[in-house]
C-alpha cells in the first residue's frame, strides 16, 4: 500500500509529497466481502481497500452492487430488510461488524451524499446542525439524563463533537461545501427553497458537521444539471484534501475527472482496481477494456 | 376528428337498432305517463297549497310513490328513445326544471317541493334536503342530455359543466346551512348570551357554561387521543414488521370509526359511569369522545408518516442520529401538517356529538367547568368529576325537550356550534400553512 502512495506522491509532484506519510495506511479495508439480499448474493467475494485522504471512484453498470458495497461500509445495508453481510470491513483497523462497534457513531465518523439531494424540511442551519444535535442525543443516552441539565441554561449552542460553538461548526461547514456565499442572511430559511444543486452542496456540508474521515457519495451528481454537476466535482477534489472519499458513479468520464483510485465492479464482482489514470489508459483486464470502451455494459 | 365523430355516430346507430320495436313502444308509453303524471302531480301539490285538507294522508302516500317509480323508470328509459325530439333542447329542459324548483320552493316550502306522502309538518331542514337531492339530480340529468345530444362536440363542455356543478352544488348547500342559521340564530347573539349562565327566575338564557363545557369536552378528549392514536402511528408504520398487526389494528380502527355514536354513549354508560362516580360525568365524556377521536387520529397520522419519503430517513440515519431521534426530528415534523389536519376534522366531528354525551357526560343548566380560581389551590381536578354542559346538548333540548329556551335561542347555539366548529377548522388550516412553508416534497 506505501508504495502506491509513494508513486502517486511522485506522478502529482510538489505539494502532494507531505501526504505521503499520513495516507500510508488504508482508511477502509474490505476482505473478501459478501452481501445477501434474502438469497441473492449481491456482493460477491470483494476485496479492495479505500486509501486516506484519496478519491476512490467505483464504477460499472446498473445493479453490479456498487451502491451496496458503498452502504455495507457505513451499515446502511442493516435498514433493509434480508441483508445479510459475511466478510469483514475494517475501518482504522477495526472491524465494523462486531458487536462492540456503535452503530450510531459509525456512522457520525463516515458521512454520506446520498444520490437525490436530502435536506429535511428544515432552516438551513438546522440541517447542519442536525448531526451534531443527533450525536448530543447519542452522548445523553450513554451518559445519562442529567448530562443534559449542564447546558441547559447556556445561551450558545456547542457542538458536542469538537465542543466548538455550534454557529461557528455550521459556517465552516458551509464554506468547506463552498455554500457559505450562497447562502449568507438566509440561513434561517428553508433548505427546501435553494436550487438543487445548492441542496446537494448543503447535504456534504451536513455530513462534514459531524466531522467524519470518510465521506460515501451515492452518484451525487446524477440528478444535477451539468453547471451543478462541475461544481459539486470541484467540491469533491478540495474535499480530498481532508477526507477520504469513496464515490459511486455512473459517469466514467467523472471517475476519470476526480478520483485517484479506480474499481470496477461487474455483477457484484470486483474486475480491477487501480490507479485512475492507468485504469482507463492501459487496463489490465480485457473485460475492464470492453466497459471503458464501451462494448459492454 | 372526423372519423372520430364517424365513430361515434355508427355506434349511437348499432345501439339504437339493437333496441327492439316492443321496447320502444314501452319506453314512449312510460314517457307519456310520466308527464301525465307529473302534470297530476303539479296539480295536487298546488291543491294541496290552497286547501291542506284535500286528500288524506294515505292516498298522497300512494300517488307519491307510483309518481316516484314510474318516474324513475322513465328517466332511465328516457336516453333511448332514439326519435323523441323535445320543442326545446334536453339541457335547457332541465335547467328550466331546476329553475322551477327552485321558485317552487321559495314560493311553497312546505308543499310545492316536499316529498309526497310524507307527513305535512315539514321542517325547514328537510325541504333543504329535497331541495338538494332535487337540484344535484337535475344538474347531472341536464349535464347528461347536454353531453349526449353531440358527444364529440359537447364533451369538453360537458367536462367543464360538471366541474362547476360538483363545486358548486356542496358550496352552495354549505352556504345555504350557514346563511340560514346566521339568519336565524344572530337575532339572540349578544354578548350576555355568549358570556353568561342563564338565569332561569329571570328568564335569561345564557350558554356560556355550554360552550365552556365543549371545549372541556373537547381538549380532554384531544388529550386523551392524540398521543394514543400518533403512538400507535408511529409504532405501526416504523416499528411493527409483522403485516397482521398492522391489518388488524387497521381493521379494529375502521370498526371503531364507524361504530354508531350511541354505542359509544351506551359503553360509557355501562361501563365508565359505574366505575367513575356512578352519574355523568365530564371526565367520563372526554373519555368516550376520546375513543371517538382515536381511530380517524391513528388513520390520519398513519397516512401522514408513510407519505414521509424514505429519503429523509436515510439521511438523518447515515448521520449517526437513532430511530427514534430521526422519528422525533425529521418524520414527526414533516407529518404534523396532515395530523393537525386530520385531528381538527375529528374534533370537528365530535364537538357536535350528542348521543354519545347524553347518556354518560352532560346535563342542562349545569354550571360551567371552573378549573382555575384566584385562592388556592387555583386549580382543582373537581369539575371533572361533575356534569357538565354542551352545546349540542343544549340545542337538543330546546329542541327536543322544550327545555331552557325558545326556538331562537336554539337557532342561537346552533350558530355558536358552527362558529365554533369553523374556527377549529381555520385552525387547521392556519397550522398547516404555517408548516407547509417549510416542506416541499
Amino acid at each position: 500500500m506505501a508504495q502506491l502512495t509513494k508513486e502517486r506522491g511522485i506522478s502529482k509532484e510538489g505539494k502532494e509529497e507531505e501526504k505521503v506519510n499520513i495516507s500510508a495506511e488504508a482508511a477502509v479495508e474490505i476482505r473478501n466481502l459478501d452481501v445477501y439480499y434474502g438469497e441473492e448474493r449481491a456482493i460477491k467475494d470483494v476485496s479492495l481497500d479505500v486509501l486516506n485522504k484519496e478519491v476512490t471512484a467505483l464504477i460499472g453498470p446498473s445493479g453490479c452492487g456498487k451502491s451496496t458495497l458503498l452502504r455495507s461500509i457505513n451499515r446502511m445495508n442493516d435498514l433493509i430488510d434480508g441483508a445479510r453481510v459475511e466478510g469483514t470491513i475494517a475501518v482504522d483497523g477495526r472491524d465494523i461488524y462486531t458487536n462492540e462497534v456503535q452503530v450510531s457513531k459509525l456512522r457520525q465518523k463516515i458521512g454520506q451524499v446520498f444520490q437525490k439531494p436530502n435536506p429535511f424540511p428544515k432552516s438551513v442551519y438546522d440541517n447542519i446542525a442536525f448531526g451534531p444535535r443527533a450525536y448530543s442525543h447519542h452522548l445523553r443516552k450513554e451518559k445519562g439524563i442529567f448530562s443534559s441539565f449542564k447546558g441547559f441554561f447556556r445561551r450558545e449552542e456547542r457542538s458536542p463533537i469538537d465542543g466548538r460553538d455550534m454557529d461557528d461548526v455550521v459556517r465552516d461547514s458551509l464554506e468547506q461545501a463552498a455554500l457559505l456565499e450562497e447562502v449568507e442572511g438566509k440561513l434561517h430559511e428553508s433548505a427546501m427553497d435553494l436550487s438543487g444543486g445548492q441542496q446537494q452542496r448543503l447535504c456534504i456540508a451536513r455530513a462534514l458537521a459531524t466531522k467524519p474521515e470518510i465521506i460515501l457519495m451515492d452518484e451525487p451528481t446524477s440528478s444535477l444539471d451539468p453547471i451543478s454537476a462541475g461544481r459539486i466535482e470541484d467540491l469533491i477534489e478540495d474535499l480530498s484534501q481532508e477526507y477520504t472519499v469513496l464515490i459511486v458513479t455512473h459517469n466514467m468520464q467523472q471517475a476519470a475527472r476526480i478520483s485517484d483510485k479506480t474499481a470496477l465492479l461487474w455483477l457484484g464482482e470486483l474486475i480491477e482496481m487501480g490507479e485512475t489514470d492507468q485504469l482507463f489508459e492501459n487496463p489490465e483486464k480485457e473485460m475492464t477494456e470492453k466497459y471503458i470502451t464501451g462494448r459492454v455494459g | 376528428m372526423a372519423p372520430i365523430k364517424e365513430n361515434i355516430s355508427e355506434t349511437d346507430a348499432a345501439d339504437n337498432s339493437l333496441i327492439s320495436i316492443e321496447g320502444r313502444v314501452m319506453r314512449r308509453g312510460m314517457l307519456v305517463l310520466w308527464l301525465l303524471l307529473g302534470v297530476v302531480f303539479l296539480s295536487l301539490s298546488t291543491l294541496l297549497a290552497i286547501q291542506p285538507d284535500f286528500l288524506s294522508e294515505t292516498l298522497i302516500s300512494i300517488l307519491g310513490g307510483v309518481i316516484l317509480a314510474v318516474a324513475g323508470l322513465t328517466v332511465i328509459a328516457f336516453k333511448v328513445i332514439d326519435d323523441y325530439q323535445p320543442p326545446i333542447s334536453h339541457f335547457l329542459l332541465s335547467l328550466s326544471m331546476i329553475v322551477s324548483s327552485g321558485v317552487i320552493f321559495v314560493f311553497f316550502p312546505n308543499q310545492g317541493i316536499v316529498l309526497p306522502g310524507l307527513d305535512g309538518d315539514i321542517t325547514p331542514q328537510l325541504a333543504t334536503i329535497s331541495l338538494f337531492f332535487l337540484v344535484t339530480f337535475a344538474a347531472v340529468w341536464a349535464g347528461l342530455l347536454f353531453y349526449w345530444e353531440n358527444p364529440a362536440h359537447n364533451r369538453q363542455l360537458a367536462v367543464q359543466y360538471f366541474t362547476w356543478v360538483s363545486v358548486l352544488i356542496p358550496l352552495g348547500v354549505l352556504a345555504f346551512f350557514i346563511v340560514y342559521t346566521i339568519l336565524e340564530g344572530s337575532a339572540v347573539i349578544t354578548w350576555d348570551f355568549i358570556s353568561s349562565a342563564s338565569d332561569l327566575m329571570r328568564g335569561e338564557i345564557g350558554i356560556f357554561p355550554a360552550i365552556m363545557g365543549t371545549f372541556s369536552l373537547i381538549i380532554g378528549a384531544t388529550v386523551f387521543a392524540v398521543p394514543l392514536g400518533v403512538g400507535a402511528a408511529v409504532f405501526l408504520t416504523e416499528y411493527a414488521n409483522r403485516g397482521w398487526i398492522k391489518q388488524a389494528v387497521g381493521v379494529t380502527a375502521d370498526c371503531l370509526w364507524s361504530t354508531p355514536s350511541i354505542v359509544f354513549g351506551l359503553f360509557g354508560y355501562v361501563f365508565l359511569v359505574p366505575r367513575i362516580t356512578g352519574h355523568s360525568t365530564l371526565l367520563a365524556g372526554q373519555i368516550i369522545l376520546a375513543a371517538m377521536l382515536l381511530p380517524l387520529t391513528i388513520a390520519t397520522s398513519t397516512e401522514a408518516i408513510t407519505a414521509v419519503p424514505d429519503e429523509f430517513r436515510n439521511g438523518s440515519l447515515a448521520l449517526g442520529a437513532s430511530k427514534w431521534w430521526t422519528i422525533r426530528r425529521v418524520v414527526l415534523p414533516s407529518s404534523i401538517p396532515s395530523i393537525v389536519t386530520g385531528v381538527l376534522l375529528g374534533i370537528g366531528r365530535i364537538a357536535g356529538e350528542t348521543a354519545p354525551i347524553m347518556l354518560i357526560a352532560v346535563a342542562s343548566h349545569t354550571n360551567a367547568p371552573d378549573f382555575f380560581s384566584l385562592s388556592a389551590p387555583y386549580f382543582h381536578l373537581g369539575p371533572l368529576f361533575s356534569e357538565v354542559d354542551a352545546l349540542p346538548y343544549r340545542l337538543y333540548a330546546i329542541y327536543k325537550a322544550g327545555v331552557g329556551g325558545s326556538i331562537q335561542e336554539a337557532w342561537g347555539t346552533a350558530l355558536v356550534l358552527i362558529v365554533l366548529v369553523l374556527l377549529f377548522y381555520g385552525l387547521g388550516i392556519i397550522v398547516r400553512s404555517y408548516y407547509r412553508r417549510n416542506r416541499g416534497w
